[in-house]
């Protein structure tokens, strides 16, 4: 399922003196089965333009497409089914006394019956990575990283076919940010759930996205594959985003000694090239 | 995110009514109120309304604001209007068969309505040019004298002033919890009372929670920063009456002193 928006501006506020244009004339898609990293500067409108993905929001002009379909014209419940919104810190949003029953919450109009709703939330926590034994804890008595995949797991439950994630690692610590893009590559892989990857973090996008779309005061500044954006490193840094480390790295490994590929954006691609080099030396 | 600071209602700007002491601007809102309350004719109002104008136009705030205070209290208008235009009894204007509308009805109604406005009106007038802290800065300063016999006027107006901070953030968290609970198939527009009272139950929840959270954590960096009471503890910007305090006190005054003393002429 594809999500295309087309001139899309929103102005927050408007007529009041505190107006503020978030989005400026943004076209972009989001293609089906791709993994898509969204980033930008913080209050570069990113959050602004994933809430009109399930008509959160709606566009001050332009439009958004979901499947083809305008946002105006679709039914809003059905359209909250197909994109899965995980927003900043979700583990705010949970409320109920239970895990359980905080999960089910997503899917309680739906009226499944027992046996089923419990196969269904079986199923989330296990996509999710958590243990079934917490299932009848309390959502308060969680660590931060189990509340935030529980938060995940009561949106996986509507069955979206989109997902989309604002910072999902925002103030995870490194064990639990690994546990969760393992998460996410997982729901991708195997699910074929289509992602949408919202972060500032350059080290985190080009570590899961295959496409990546650079946005800067409500812009879109640039978009492609993560090789093609990260190369033009002169320009992110312009913008205030910054390569990874590794990058850096290897490109003044690059200078050096011009044999190496300085585009290089993984650590673990990185390690593959100076073992190539090795191996080329050796020879 | 800039979202909906609706409430902080401030809109900044250089006018006489900005600069002056918030002290001045709260004693003058209290002594128009108690003028308007006291005024009794008609035409006494519309001359009010006038000058109130005028002060709108010296304040330099567009002219739309001060009557968007108005949109919460229309009802109230609207109601106090018709339940006077039909049950004072009088000199009959029009008949409408079931119910008849009398001059002396009439002439009620205008008159509370325009009391009514004209209150909400000057109100919404101090809260547009003066900031929430300047405003609570000020009632501390006013209360002070009460805090000899007791009074927590230091306390209060902290109170105040946190209550005020938060408003904004609130409201965007608000906002926020509401957009997550929807985007999980939450429904707040649909069904009855009870339904949909319930439904609220997961944006109060989360609500209650982060607020106590930020409670804490509110006082914690207030200790941190070595808060102990209001006791000995000085202001970075000490409020100062100013020679525009002087003129707005001597306008406020004159023109209240007019207007009572007209209003009494026209009621001979």
């Amino acid at each position: 399922m594809g999500i295309e928006t087309r001139e899309l501006s929103y102005v927050y506020m408007k007529n009041t003196p505190y107006e503020k244009k978030a989005l400026d004339n943004v076209s972009m898609n989001v293609r089906n089965g791709e993994f898509l990293g969204i980033i930008g500067h913080t209050g570069c409108g990113k959050t602004t333009l994933i809430q009109h993905f399930n008509a959160l929001l709606k566009p001050t002009s332009g439009s958004v497409l979901i499947d083809g379909c305008d946002i105006k014209d679709s039914d809003q419940k059905d359209l909250r089914n197909k994109v899965g919104l995980v927003f900043q810190y979700p583990e705010h949003q949970l409320f109920e006394e239970t895990v359980y029953k905080d999960i089910a919450f997503g899917v309680r109009k739906r009226k499944y019956d027992d046996n089923k709703l419990d196969k269904k939330i079986h199923e989330v926590i296990e996509l999710v990575g958590l243990d079934q034994s917490i299932l009848n804890k309390s959502v308060f008595d969680l660590s931060g990283g189990q509340k935030r995949r529980t938060a995940i797991a009561g949106v996986l439950i509507m069955e979206p076919s989109v997902l989309v994630l604002d910072e999902p690692a925002a103030g995870l610590d490194p064990s639990g940010r690994d546990a969760l893009y393992k998460v996410l590559t997982d729901l991708h892989e195997n699910k074929d759930i289509t992602i949408v990857f919202v972060s500032h973090s350059m080290e985190d996008i080009a570590l899961m996205c295959e496409r990546v779309i650079v946005m800067n005061a409500g812009r879109i500044y640039m978009s492609g594959t993560v090789r093609d954006v990260y190369k033009r490193s002169t320009e992110l840094t312009g913008i205030g985003l910054d390569v990874p480390g590794i990058t850096r790295f290897m490109k003044s490994l690059h200078e050096v000694i011009p044999e190496i590929d300085g585009d290089i954006f993984r650590l673990q691609d990185a390690k593959n090239e100076l073992i190539r080099l090795f191996e080329a030396k050796k020879c | 995110m800039l979202g909906n600071i609706t409430l902080g209602q401030y809109v900044g700007g250089e006018s006489v009514l900005h600069r002056a002491d918030p002290r001045t601007k709260i004693i003058a809102t209290l002594l128009v109120m108690v003028v308007i309350f006291t005024l009794r004719n008609v035409i006494s109002y519309l001359v009010f309304a006038v000058v109130l104008t005028t002060v709108i136009f010296i304040s330099k705030i567009p002219f739309k604001y001060t009557l968007k205070g108005l949109k919460p209290i229309m009802f109230l208008v609207l109601f106090t209007v018709i339940l006077n235009l039909f049950t004072i009894k009088g000199e009959v204007a029009l008949n409408l068969g079931f119910a008849s509308i009398t001059y002396e009805g009439i002439y009620t109604a205008a008159r509370l309505a325009m009391r009514l406005i004209l209150l909400v009106v000057t109100a919404s007038l101090l809260t547009l040019t003066t900031t929430p802290i300047n405003l609570t800065d000020g009632i501390e300063k006013l209360l002070m004298p009460l805090s000899r016999i007791g009074f927590p006027a230091h306390e209060i107006a902290l109170m105040m002033t946190i209550a005020l901070r938060f408003i904004p953030t609130l409201i965007e968290e608000t906002d926020k919890i509401m957009k997550a609970q929807k985007s999980r198939g939450a429904d707040f527009e649909s069904g009855n009372i009870v339904e949909r009272a319930k439904s609220f139950l997961p944006i109060l929840v989360p609500l209650f929670v982060n607020s106590f959270k930020r409670a804490d954590d509110l006082a914690v960096a207030m200790e941190a920063r070595g808060y102990r009471g209001g006791k000995g503890r000085t202001k970075l910007k000490e409020l100062r009456f100013t020679v525009y305090d002087v003129h707005l006190s001597a306008f406020l005054f004159i023109l209240a002193a007019l207007a009572v003393t007209f209003d009494r002429i026209l009621l001979k």
